[in-house]
């Protein structure tokens, strides 16, 4: 059993998921699902359709070159079969994703840093423009009052009614 | 799912190029798929290796319609394709232009595999 990756958006593909196209030329594709298929039905690029691991590898929003990587290569030998050598391999499986994790997740941050600075500003910008949706405090505390005057009157006219 | 009197692309090196499906050998009527041995009718041929008319039979290669794996895939080709066979089940031509599938593993097309590439 191998999980393969989908040619269109690079997410992998695990058994009894989407559909394998042979080309006349003897090219194999392999889909995750319909939406990846269909879309290349279209002739669509991957490098262009913007929710691809390959438009955002290419973009620099994701990190695209990095010693983890090459790690997951496909080797078309076959080991033999030794147990150790498969202990130390799941071991190791683990570890690097974690380290590939970890320095995805880094490359965001840093990415991300602009958009404090960015998003401060904007923020100020908007507080000059639009500074007349918002209610200066007196203003609220003095429209609480006027909506518990009703309720006081609604209930003296109710005392008497009863009375 | 190739249906009676479907015209198939002959893609090995027997010098027929287009033939049409006329019965099916191993069981009765409805469809055949890839790996099932069809009679076929020579349509259209390049060369004198197999006169135009002839009946033979044939070995589906590729198919357009997405069979189904164990493994739980799908599979699907660009085209209906097969490879013409003598009388006795051996595949005449010399080579195949095809990528064919794991469904080829048997032993009884050993030699259909000898003259192709690799399999998928």
């Amino acid at each position: 059993m191998r999980v393969e990756k989908c040619w269109f958006c690079s997410s992998s593909i695990y058994p009894g998921h989407g559909i394998t196209f042979v080309r006349n030329d003897a090219t194999v594709f392999r889909f995750c699902r319909g939406k990846c298929h269909k879309n290349f039905k279209m002739k669509r690029n991957p490098r262009k359709v913007k929710w691809t691991k390959a438009y955002r590898k290419l973009a620099g929003k994701e990190l695209a070159e990095d010693a983890t990587f090459e790690m997951e290569k496909r080797r078309n030998r076959p080991e033999k079969y030794d147990r150790e050598l498969v202990g130390k391999t799941l071991k190791a499986i683990e570890k690097i994703s974690e380290i590939r994790q970890k320095r995805q997740d880094r490359y965001y941050e840093k990415r991300m840093q602009k958009a404090k600075k960015q998003q401060l500003q904007a923020d100020k910008v908007q507080l000059e423009k639009e500074v007349h949706l918002i209610k200066a405090p007196a203003g609220i505390r003095a429209e609480k009052e006027k909506l518990k005057e009703p309720v006081r009157q609604a209930d003296t006219s109710k005392d008497a009614m009863e009375e | 799912m190739i249906p009676k009197y479907s015209f198939l692309k002959v893609i090995d090196t027997s010098g027929a190029r287009v033939a049409q499906v006329i019965g099916f050998y191993g069981h009765q009527g409805g469809y055949a798929s890839i790996g099932d041995v069809v009679k076929v009718v020579v349509k259209e041929t390049r060369g004198e290796k197999t006169p135009e008319g002839s009946m033979r039979k044939a070995v589906i290669v590729e198919q357009k319609y997405p069979f189904h794996r164990k493994n739980g895939s799908y599979v699907q080709y660009t085209r209906n394709a097969a490879a013409l066979l003598s009388e006795k089940g051996q595949p005449i031509g010399s080579r195949i232009k095809s990528l064919l599938s794991v469904e080829f593993v048997k032993p009884r097309w050993a030699k259909l595999r000898s003259i192709s590439k690799r399999l998928f």
